[in-house]
């Protein structure tokens, strides 16, 4: 008898502390916060936009758009949390780990104690947000995508005032993990192999350049350019299990927003590459950017008077990007 | 409690005197020189005979780190005849005219573009020799392909000529044109040849293999 009141006693306890278990389980409420610079166009935005549709039948979503900008990002988690949120995955859809950008979400997330680099506080062209606000706590500044709309020694003098600026980190009370960006997943490699192969037609004359955005900073390009070549050695396997080989593939960036010197050489580097491989064979030009609507009108103008293969697809729209999300949502909450 | 005070005074000093010699081996770091990409135009490289005549003429020699072009014996990393390109390093082919090699200078070709080579692969380097040059001679052995319809030189995309100096320094070069003034569409029947232009980075830190 006494055994059995013992045994009682154990099983209540469990029972109690399976519901509290339960119950903790229960009350985590997942959130996504899709990150994107945002385009000039709202097309480039309604792309990202929907690319996240699918996602909601799981998970609670917002998009924030801006590089790194605060106030974008604290009215995405603020959403996020007054819905009930208690994990936000945050996901940030850029095309390379290795920018400032990257690096100040990091702070801003509270991953990192301190900024890497000068703070950026800037939107993208049509943004509703473009001033940031004093009440969010950060100080007040006009917003515009800089180089697309200023000369160059303003930009570098609004970089020494941001500099002097303050820049805090947001406020949340979830528990925030932050995925990686798009890089060499396997999922963009496919994506640009669809993309080429929409224009190919006899691979082994063809030379394959892949052509991206690209930082300012020589490292980070470094970084940049490896990664692409990553995904060329990807798209080559990919292309080799088919049987013909492209000619060639090479990786590149044009360093839209670096002093004049670099851009002019970074352009020099495309043309003088497209230029040369036409000369023995067909040339075909990807870029490698997020959505259509603006950049890759720069791309053009840079290689006016070439003879090239161009179908201005960006990776979105393509299943892929979502497939993206979700994988690198259900990892984050994997690995927490 | 003066020996406390004495002894904090003392480690005071002490970690003063060790925080100061921390800052002077710092200080005896030499920083590393900041690499220089460049580009040249027009480097002119004639020579004579050649179609089944034997080559002869002065090579034009370049050396990296001043960036120019030189008349010296020895203080030259590299030089041009027609297409060919010699590095001061090895031995000479024989041709008529080929200066003598008096540094260490090596080379090697790779596929790429000037910002995928950001590493000297040192096993891949070789210099001149009596069998040949490190740069190989050639349509399509090397930098450049000739249309022998056109009679064109035109440099191989995503070759990049990767060199050790004759001091032990590296560049990497990606030559753009062989026709005066780099036309787009160069014409034989009236743009002028062996006028070199071309990108090069150099890596101004002895050993350094990393650009």
């Amino acid at each position: 008898m006494k055994k059995m009141k013992k045994t009682g006693l154990i099983t209540l306890i469990l029972g109690i502390l399976a519901v509290n278990f339960s119950f903790a389980t229960n009350t985590e409420k997942v959130g996504v916060l899709i990150l994107a610079h945002g385009g000039k166009h709202s097309s480039w935005d309604e792309t990202v936009k929907n690319a996240t549709e699918a996602l909601k039948q799981n998970y609670i979503v917002e998009v924030a758009f801006g590089m790194a900008n605060p106030t974008t990002l604290q009215d995405g988690i603020d959403k996020l949390e007054s819905q009930g949120v208690t994990t936000i995955v945050v996901i940030p859809l850029f095309i390379s780990s290795y920018s400032p950008i990257i690096r100040q979400n990091e702070y801003l997330f509270g991953i990192r104690n301190t900024l890497a680099d000068p703070p950026m506080i800037m939107m993208h062209h049509g943004s509703e947000n473009n001033t940031m606000k004093e009440e969010k706590g950060h100080s007040a500044i006009q917003g515009g995508h800089e180089h697309d709309s200023m000369p160059k020694d303003t930009l570098h003098s609004m970089s020494n005032v941001k500099k002097k600026m303050g820049l805090k980190s947001l406020n949340f009370k979830s528990e925030i993990i932050l995925a990686k960006p798009l890089d060499a997943h396997p999922l963009v490699a496919e994506i640009i192999f669809d993309r080429i192969s929409e224009l190919s037609v006899n691979p082994k004359n063809e030379t394959i350049l892949i052509v991206a955005h690209g930082p300012n900073d020589e490292q980070d390009n470094k970084n940049w350019v490896k990664t692409i070549d990553n995904l060329a050695d990807q798209i080559r396997t990919i292309q080799s299990e088919k049987g013909n080989k492209f000619k060639q593939i090479f990786g590149l960036t044009v360093r839209d927003d670096a002093n004049p010197a670099i851009y002019e050489q970074a352009k020099e580097q495309l043309r003088t590459l497209v230029s040369q491989s036409g000369k023995d064979g067909d040339v075909i030009v990807i870029p490698l950017l997020l959505s259509q609507g603006g950049v890759e009108e720069g791309f053009l103008k840079r290689l006016e008077g070439l003879n090239y293969e161009w179908s201005g697809k960006t990776l979105l729209p393509h299943p892929n990007i979502t497939k993206f999300i979700q994988i690198s949502v259900e990892e984050a909450l994997k690995t927490n | 409690m003066k020996t406390m005070k004495t002894i904090q005074l003392v480690t005071l000093v002490t970690l003063f005197i060790g925080l100061a010699s921390c800052s002077n081996d710092d200080d005896n770091t030499t920083p590393l020189l900041e690499v220089e990409s460049q580009n040249v135009s027009n480097l002119y490289a004639p020579q004579e005979g050649g179609q089944g005549q034997p080559i002869s003429g002065q090579f034009t020699k370049f050396d990296f780190e001043t960036g120019q072009t030189t008349t010296s014996e020895t203080d030259w990393d590299i030089a041009f005849r027609g297409t060919s390109i010699i590095v001061n390093g090895g031995v000479s082919l024989g041709t008529t005219d080929e200066p003598e090699r008096t540094g260490n200078a090596a080379a090697y070709i790779t596929n790429g573009t000037m910002a995928s080579i950001t590493e000297v692969n040192t096993a891949s380097l070789v210099q001149d020799a009596a069998t040949g040059y490190a740069i190989p001679s050639g349509s399509g052995n090397g930098w450049y392909l000739y249309d022998s319809q056109a009679f064109l030189i035109t440099p191989i995309a995503g070759k990049i000529l990767v060199f050790k100096t004759r001091n032990g320094n590296y560049a990497k070069v990606e030559i753009l044109s062989y026709y005066k003034d780099a036309p787009s569409n160069p014409d034989t029947t009236v743009d002028e040849s062996r006028y070199f232009t071309f990108n090069y980075v150099y890596q101004p830190n002895e050993s350094v293999t990393a650009f």
